[in-house]
């Protein structure tokens, strides 16, 4: 806070300054039938913080979003907001605002009664009521269009009226629901920016949730992995990205190689399988146990940037030889696509700069990694 | 040259299209129009085609007590049914729509009888009832029954417009802090509002036009129009029936082109 720029100092000054609230969800359970949707999941999310919750559909993502803004019941577990028990407190009295994937903005009504809807609801005079929305208008650039109707806005500028609305009752919790899932890849990705520099000058925790790794990446303090209603990791981007607790996560998160194979032989850490053409190496995953035994099944796990490869020269190489079978031109990187001697593909990701000159579909290659930039997960596909 | 003959053949079964829609049209309204000019016949009873032209019958409808009072209590009688099958239904339909509400479906198939039941059905059931209450002839009865009659146009209209609306905004309404109340009256309401609206025209029809079930729980002090129009009918065939008939039917009309107004102007 001492070493901030003059410029952001003003900028939070004259920002309505909130200050977050952590969010506590405690050994919650929510089953559909036979389907269960929530399988124990519990996760502390602390003041101020952005927490994405990344899952596939299905994975119980937005229905604890929904727990958390009232509109679905825990059948077991508590939900806490700050010192407070929310579980069983009606929407309307959770002090929770929620910015809804289609925005759910109030047709009939212009941006500024949008905005104001809050406020009435709160009971705030008409002067003070006035100034917080031209503050929050102000916050998302969108004073020009604050006497127009919804439908006469663009799919960004709904989505800022929905922030606005959502942020002008200084929610001390802003629950997201894939809110830029409707906008086209270039303004999603100016809204990500925009959207992270915001929760930082508000100080508001945000919970959000998405199915998309990447937008979780790049916007993230933590991030929550849920897969069939349950918390597979929860960490830092980079953690997840270089430490995956799972092969799902491994899978979920970036691009991944995985090659099924069988377990040679176990050197402390390091791992030696036989995969698809040859011999490949890696380090046991830390939840591994004990269950990578030599003869048992496992997948190595290992990120495309990592993979390098040469042209086969006939002599004996270390590494998995394979053919080259596609050449993907993907700007600053290009991606080589190698197949193995027995038909598994793999991915290896090659500076555009240093692209192996000379290499072209049907040049016999070989491809390796270093020990320490793959990871090995017990278990078959 | 090919273009020319698809063009004439399409021209042609259009042509066609069009002049089975006028035939259905004329089928269907000729009966009414023909009303229109036997109300200004000049003749002392009904005749077709008209003879003379007078507005006498115009006339004798407008100053005859009976006439007038028959008018004036089924207005009455259609004007409370409309606020309370408003009411009713618009509530109906927002807790089969929105509500949570076990064997929903047999309480729509219920609430939608009156519109398949055989009117005499209904009536002579609602005589049997309403006659040991002292409820005939009354305009508690009328409005009782008129009711029940109406409500399943306004769930139907309302359901329809709740259906099309996303839950979403009265979620996001409780969301930010607003009571289910103020949520529906600020929310929910303003945007259905055009829908209830044509719901009560149609309620408030579906009670005036009523026939079959006023011709039997009228007394002889309270008559609707309608029960008037079937005696005189019966016993005098005047031209001031089609008179009166002609009064409504473009008093219908007007009232279906508001609703409809009103409804474009809220879309717009």
């Amino acid at each position: 806070m001492l070493r901030e720029r003059p410029a952001a100092a003003a900028a939070r000054a004259a920002a309505a300054t909130v200050s977050g609230l952590a969010v506590g969800i405690s050994e919650v359970w929510r089953r559909y039938g036979p389907v269960t949707a929530v399988a124990g999941v519990s996760l502390d999310v602390a003041a101020g913080e952005f927490v994405s919750l990344l899952g596939p559909s299905g994975s119980g993502k937005t229905t604890l979003l929904m727990m958390l803004a009232g509109f679905e019941q825990p059948q077991s577990g508590r939900l806490t907001v700050g010192e407070r028990d929310i579980t069983r407190v009606a929407p309307n009295k959770r002090n929770v605002a929620m910015v809804f994937q289609r925005y759910a903005l109030f047709p009939h009504m212009t941006v500024a009664e949008n905005i104001a809807f809050p406020l009435r609801m709160r009971r705030i005079g008409r002067a003070e009521r006035e100034a917080r929305i031209r503050r929050a208008l102000d916050m998302v650039k969108l004073e020009a269009q604050a006497g127009r109707k919804p439908a006469e806005l663009s799919g960004g500028q709904q989505q800022r009226v929905a922030l606005a609305r959502a942020i002008v009752f200084e929610p001390p919790v802003i629950l997201m629901d894939e809110p830029l899932g409707a906008l086209d890849k270039k303004l999603r990705q100016h809204m990500q920016i925009e959207l992270k520099q915001l929760q930082r000058r508000l100080g508001a925790t945000v919970i959000y949730v998405t199915h998309d790794q990447e937008e979780a990446l790049t916007m993230s303090d933590r991030v929550a992995v849920l897969n069939h209603g349950k918390l597979v990791q929860l960490g830092p981007p980079r953690a997840l990205y270089d430490q995956p607790a799972d092969a799902f996560v491994a899978d979920f998160i970036g691009e991944m190689n995985l090659l099924p194979g069988t377990v040679r032989a176990m050197t402390g850490e390091l791992c030696t399988l036989a995969v698809d053409g040859g011999t490949a190496v890696g380090m046991a995953a830390s939840n591994s146990d004990g269950q990578l035994a030599s003869g048992k099944p496992a997948r190595v796990a290992v990120r495309p940037e990592h993979v390098e490869l040469v042209a086969a020269s006939g002599a004996a190489q270390d590494g998995l030889p394979g053919q080259l079978a596609e050449i993907v031109f993907n700007g600053a990187t290009t991606a080589m696509l190698v197949e193995l001697a027995g038909g598994t593909m793999l991915r290896a990701d090659i500076s555009t700069r240093s692209s192996l000159a000379g290499l072209h579909p049907g040049s016999p290659v070989v491809a390796s990694w270093a020990a320490g930039a793959a990871l090995v997960f017990p278990g078959a596909a | 040259m090919t273009d020319g003959a698809t063009g004439a053949r399409a021209s042609g079964g259009e042509w066609l299209f069009h002049a089975i829609c006028v035939l259905v049209l004329l089928f269907l309204m000729v009966p009414t129009l023909l009303i229109v000019p036997m109300s200004f016949s000049a003749t002392a009873y009904l005749t077709f085609p008209p003879a003379g032209f007078s507005f006498e019958w115009y006339h004798t409808f407008l100053t005859d007590p009976e006439w007038i009072d028959a008018t004036l209590f089924s207005l009455r009688v259609a004007a409370l049914t409309t606020l309370a099958s408003t009411v009713v239904g618009t509530m109906g339909a927002l807790a089969l729509v929105r509500g949570r509400l076990p064997g929903r479906q047999t309480i729509e198939a219920l609430l939608l009888a009156p519109l398949i039941v055989p009117p005499i059905i209904v009536a002579i059931g609602v005589y049997l009832q309403f006659a040991p209450l002292g409820l005939t002839g009354t305009l508690p009865g009328f409005v009782l029954i008129h009711t029940a009659l109406a409500v399943p146009y306004v769930v139907l209209v309302v359901s329809a417009a709740l259906q099309r609306l996303p839950p979403s905004l009265e979620m996001a309404g409780l969301n930010l802090g607003g009571s289910r109340l103020a949520c529906f009256r600020r929310i929910t309401l303003p945007l259905i509002a055009p829908s209830i609206l044509a719901g009560a025209v149609f309620a408030f029809l579906a009670s005036f036009d009523e026939t079959v079930v006023s011709f039997f729980i009228s007394g002889v002090e309270h008559k609707t129009v309608t029960r008037k129009l079937f005696e005189d009918i019966e016993f005098n065939l005047s031209p001031v029936i089609a008179a009166a008939s002609t009064v409504f039917v473009v008093s219908t009309i007007l009232m279906m082109w508001l609703a409809d107004a009103s409804k474009k102007a809220a879309t717009q």
